[in-house]
Parts: C-alpha cells; sequence; structure tokens
C-alpha cells in the first residue's frame, strides 16, 4: 500500500511504503515501522489535486478539442471561446460516412487483423525457440531483429517501393500486409520471447515425457500457458499496424488504401474541410484507444519494443 | 526443455523469410542503388555511378541543413519529455485519489494515430486558432507557430514531446516501483529530505531504464515523419525539412532514386554510430531484461 505523503519541512511529495508484507495492516509493531513523513491532509493534497489537473488537461485537451470541431458546422470552427456544450452538428461526419471513408477503415481492419494473426504466429514460434536454445549465436540474432526496428522506415521504404513495383505488388493487401509484418514483426519476437523465458521449464519437461513432440508442448502448453501475454502483444501489434501511415502512403494507392493515408485528402489547395477531417480521426483513433487502454499494463513494455519491463 | 536443432530452424523460418525478403534484401538493395545513377524520371541515364551520389550528398548543403534540423528536433523533444516524464512518472506514483484515471488517461496520446496528432496541433496552432486566442487573452498577438521558418521546427519538437512524455512516465513509474525499499527507508531513517531520496537512492536504481528509454526516444524522434509531414510537411521553405521529410521529397517527389538510397545509408550509418555511442557511454545494455 502506497501513500501519499508531504514532507513538512520541504512540502514537497514522498511515495512511502508501509512494510505491508510482513505485519498485516492495522497490527503494525510502532517500533518496527520506518520513521514515516507526516501527512498533511490540507495544501499540500490540494497541491497534488493541482498538478494532476493541470496533466489532464494537456493530455486530454487536444482529443476533445478534436471531438468538439468534429461535430461543429463549418462558420463556427473559429468561434471562440469554443462553444463545448453546443448542439452537434452531424454533417460533416455524414459526408464521411457516406463516401469512401469506411472502406478504408474497412481496409485498415482487415489489414491489421491479418498482420496481427501471422505475426503474433510466426513470432510465437520465433520466441519460443529462442526462449529454449542454449547458443551464443541467439543473441546475435535477437539483436539482429531489433536493429532491424531501428532503421528509419522512410529508408526501408525506398527498396521496398522499387520492389514492389517490379513485382506488381503496389496497392495490394499481399504488399502492405507483408511489409506490415516486417514492421512489427521484431516487436512480437522480443516481447513473446520475454514470456516464453518466465514459463517454468519443468512443466514443458513433463509434457515431453508424456510423449508430446516439441511443437506438441509448443501448441498444447507453451501457448496456452503465455495466453495473456499473446492477447496484450496480438493487441499492441493491432495498434501499430493500425495507426502506421508511411508505408501505407508509399505503398498503396485506392485498393488497399488504409484509414490514416486518407487524412491528409481533407487538406485541400484552398480549404481544409476540418469537421469532416476531425469526423473520420474521430472514428479512425477509437480502437487503438479503446484498445490502447484494455492493455495498459502492457503498453511501456510493448512501445519499447519488448525491452523495457 | 531442451530443444532439437531441426526444432529451432522450423519455428525461426517463418520469421526468418520475412526478415530476408522484407529487411535483408532491401537492404542490400539499398547499397547497389546507392552506387547507381538511377532516376526514375530519367531512366535511360542509369549506370554505375561510383562514390558520385555520396560525393553530391556531402557537398549538398540541403542536406546538411537537413541533418541539424534532425539533430535539433530530437534534442528539444528530448531535452522536454525526458526531464517532464521521469518528473511526472514520480508524479503519478503518489497515491492519490484518481491517480488510476490519470495514469489511464496518459495512454491515449500513445495510441493515438500520430498524422491525427499533427492534424489536431495544426488546426490549434493556425491563425485564429485556439491557442492563438488564449495568448491574446494575455496580450500576445498573432504569433505564427507553424508559419514562421524559426518557429515551425521547435513547435512540431514540442508536439512530439506532448505524445511521448506519458511514455517515459509510465516506463519510470514502473522502474520506481520497483526501487528498493529498505535504502530508502534507511535513508529516512538517517534524515533524507524527500529530494534526496529520490535523487540519491531511486535515480540510480533506475538508471539503465532511463538509458534504455533514452535511446528509445532518440530512435523515434530521428525517425518521426508523420506528425511533421502533415503539420508543415518540411515548410514553410525548408524550415522544418528534417532527414527523413528530405529523404522522402528526393525518393518520392523527385524519384531521385540513387542519390535517395546514398542519403538513406548516411543515415542508418549515423543512426547506428549514435547508438553505439550511447550504449557505450551509459552501457545501457546492462539491466536489459533480455
Amino acid at each position: 500500500m502506497k501513500r501519499p505523503e508531504i514532507d513538512r519541512s520541504t512540502g514537497r511529495s514522498v511515495v512511502t511504503e508501509a512494510p505491508h508484507r510482513e505485519v498485516p495492516a492495522g497490527r503494525r509493531a510502532p517500533a518496527e515501522a520506518p520513521p514515516r513523513r507526516p501527512v498533511r491532509r490540507g495544501r499540500g493534497r490540494i497541491l497534488l489535486w493541482l498538478v494532476g489537473l493541470a496533466v489532464l488537461f494537456v493530455t486530454l485537451f487536444p482529443v476533445l478539442f478534436m471531438l468538439r470541431i468534429a461535430l461543429t458546422a463549418p462558420a463556427n470552427y473559429q468561434e471562440m471561446p469554443v462553444n463545448w456544450l453546443g448542439a452537434p452538428y452531424l454533417e460533416s461526419m455524414r459526408t464521411v460516412l457516406s463516401g469512401g471513408f469506411p472502406r478504408y477503415l474497412l481496409n485498415s481492419f482487415a489489414i491489421a487483423l491479418l498482420t496481427t494473426v501471422l505475426v503474433v504466429l510466426s513470432g510465437a514460434l520465433a520466441g519460443h525457440a529462442l526462449a529454449r536454445v542454449r547458443s551464443q549465436r541467439k543473441d546475435h540474432f535477437l539483436f539482429f531483429v531489433l536493429s532491424t526496428r531501428m532503421g528509419p522506415a522512410v529508408v526501408y521504404a525506398l527498396p521496398i517501393f522499387l520492389m514492389a513495383t517490379q513485382l506488381r505488388l503496389v496497392d495490394t493487401y499481399f504488399g502492405i500486409v507483408v511489409v506490415y509484418i516486417f514492421y512489427s514483426l521484431a516487436f512480437a519476437i522480443w516481447m513473446l520471447y520475454g514470456f516464453f523465458l518466465d514459463i517454468p521449464k519443468e512443466i514443458e519437461e513433463a509434457g515431453l515425457v508424456e510423449g508430446l513432440t516439441e511443437f506438441g508442448v509448443f501448441r498444447r502448453l507453451s501457448m496456452p500457458m503465455i495466453l495473456p501475454g499473446l492477447i496484450a502483444t496480438a493487441t499492441l501489434v493491432f495498434i501499430f499496424t493500425w495507426n502506421e501511415f508511411f508505408y501505407a502512403f508509399v505503398l498503396t494507392r485506392e485498393v488497399a488504401k488504409t484509414y490514416p493515408t486518407d487524412i491528409p485528402s481533407y487538406f485541400g489547395a484552398f480549404r481544409v474541410e476540418w469537421g469532416q477531417m476531425f469526423s473520420a480521426s474521430v472514428l479512425g483513433v477509437l480502437p487503438p484507444v479503446i484498445f490502447g487502454i484494455l492493455v495498459r499494463k502492457w503498453l511501456a513494455r510493448g512501445l519499447s519494443g519488448g525491452t523495457v519491463g | 526443455m531442451r530443444v532439437s536443432r531441426r526444432y529451432v530452424l522450423l519455428a525461426l523460418a517463418p520469421s526468418a523469410l520475412v526478415m530476408l525478403a522484407v529487411a535483408i534484401f532491401p537492404t542490400l538493395y539499398v547499397f547497389t542503388i546507392a552506387f547507381q545513377h538511377y532516376s526514375l524520371t530519367d531512366p535511360l541515364s542509369r549506370g554505375f555511378a561510383g562514390l558520385d551520389n555520396f560525393a553530391r550528398l556531402f557537398s549538398e548543403p540541403r542536406f546538411w541543413q537537413a541533418f541539424w534540423r534532425s539533430a535539433m528536433f530530437s534534442a528539444i523533444s528530448l531535452a522536454v519529455s525526458l526531464p517532464v516524464g521521469i518528473a511526472l512518472g514520480a508524479f503519478i506514483n503518489i497515491k492519490l485519489r484518481g491517480m488510476g484515471f490519470l495514469r489511464a488517461v496518459l495512454i491515449v496520446p500513445m495510441v493515438l494515430t500520430p498524422l491525427v496528432i499533427g492534424a489536431v496541433f495544426r488546426f490549434m496552432l493556425g491563425s485564429g486558432g485556439i491557442v492563438d486566442w488564449a495568448l491574446g487573452l494575455v496580450g500576445i498577438e498573432g504569433v505564427s507557430f507553424l508559419g514562421s521558418s524559426v518557429l515551425a521546427l521547435p513547435t512540431e519538437a514540442f508536439v512530439d514531446a506532448w505524445q511521448w512524455t506519458p511514455f517515459v512516465a509510465i516506463v519510470v513509474a514502473a522502474g520506481l516501483e520497483a526501487v528498493d525499499k529498505p535504502s530508502l527507508e534507511a535513508a529516512r531513517l538517517d534524515g533524507a529530505t524527500a529530494w534526496q531520496e529520490f535523487r540519491h537512492i531511486a535515480l540510480p536504481q533506475i538508471r539503465p531504464l532511463l538509458v534504455l528509454v533514452l535511446l528509445i526516444r532518440l530512435m523515434d524522434s530521428l525517425r518521426e515523419f508523420d506528425k511533421v509531414f502533415i503539420m508543415t510537411a518540411g515548410g514553410p521553405g525548408t524550415s522544418t525539412e528534417t532527414l527523413p521529410i528530405y529523404l522522402w521529397r528526393s525518393a518520392f517527389q523527385y524519384y531521385d532514386m540513387g542519390y535517395s538510397a546514398a542519403v538513406g545509408i548516411v543515415m542508418l550509418v549515423a543512426i547506428s554510430i549514435l547508438a553505439t555511442v550511447v550504449v557505450r557511454r551509459f552501457e545501457a545494455t546492462r539491466g536489459v531484461s533480455a
């Protein structure tokens, strides 16, 4: 149990941990407890609340503002102060929904889903083998995998674009899905490798003794045991793929066009359709935001390429 | 469980195949293109170029400007997101009503589509936008954040920091939770202030984590394309033309593939050197969970 406490002498807040593991709460022996920083209920707490509110405001304001403009008539985009409670104007949303946008959303969904399934399957196989093999060379392989993530997409996009053009894979589902598998594979391998390392080896060995093949152990024992990790990894791969813009921008035109590549089309030469663009954006960011909050426990690990945590 | 060689090879095969097709082969291909005159707008002039592309690049002022702009963008983005993120990480570890909610909200910037973030900030920062209005209330008139060739790049670096500060905070918060409690308590018994505890006990313990965060933020900010693209696409003039934007322009607008490949290689080499320096300097690999 962590409690916020304010140091009276400095006014700073500290996190202290009560020795809860050894002594049940309420029956703590005073002599054994460390000296605790005295709690200040009044001003210190209010100060912390104000800081929290400021962080909340800075974080959420752009998102709420986007939502408000999506539901505002073009004549009122620049109306200040913003009329937060005004009746929603639904025309922009209706225009977006009746155009090509739903199809791009569907494209994004199909491409992200297919990528996720393939990445998680091949990443799990690789992660499992790497977690079980005892070889010096595996570190080299793992770091090679990680290094493919460091290069900017712009650099890879150039040869990939030339190759895709020659193979006639530009603007095909196949082409963009293969690139997206690569885009997330390193992350999935690292992430799942970590989960497989955590499995007690006795269980897998028992499986072998029972007569399962190595692949049988992988499929019947190891995969079910890391199910939460699989779900977390899959969700994050889905989010990364869903949000990806540059490869889609270069490698798709219309058939396989994904939702982010449609956003720039609302910026016309003479006017910007802000309401429509933000309507499309709101629809587009809903899935990653929902999924992201669902797997927030894993997000830091995921965003660091499976290396932190 | 000991696994057979056969299983390892079969299990790695699908991933290795993708890596081969989409990472290794294209990388080798970039190297061959970089030594050619190869422009999609002038296919007949294709031929061996030796080091011409590299020579051209090193004497091209626009390349060096892009290079320094990228350095500047990363420097500002890191100078904001790391300190603020560390402080925020310590803050969200305080037990306070509503902190769980704040932690959930902090997820949002990280999972928003970067392109959309850029579009929202472009609208907010534009002339007659809400930032303009708010500054007007306190008597500051007509600052053109994205329209000014001086302010545009730093502004975009701040937007990048806005997106990734929560990432730093959440990683730091997770690290601080794992800090050795007895040493904190011992320090408290010796009369350390809260700041001293944080600075001299907690921070050194999460140092490996901080170095890793630094490395990740550095790589990500050097590769940033989406937000800059939608906010100014390199403009006004070339004032926000960072290396990724420059490379995109030369490859996909001017279709100068040989030259662009050379730029890409120089970029990869520079990033590798930078990563190696950071790892060596701070011994980043120590403490990485691998």
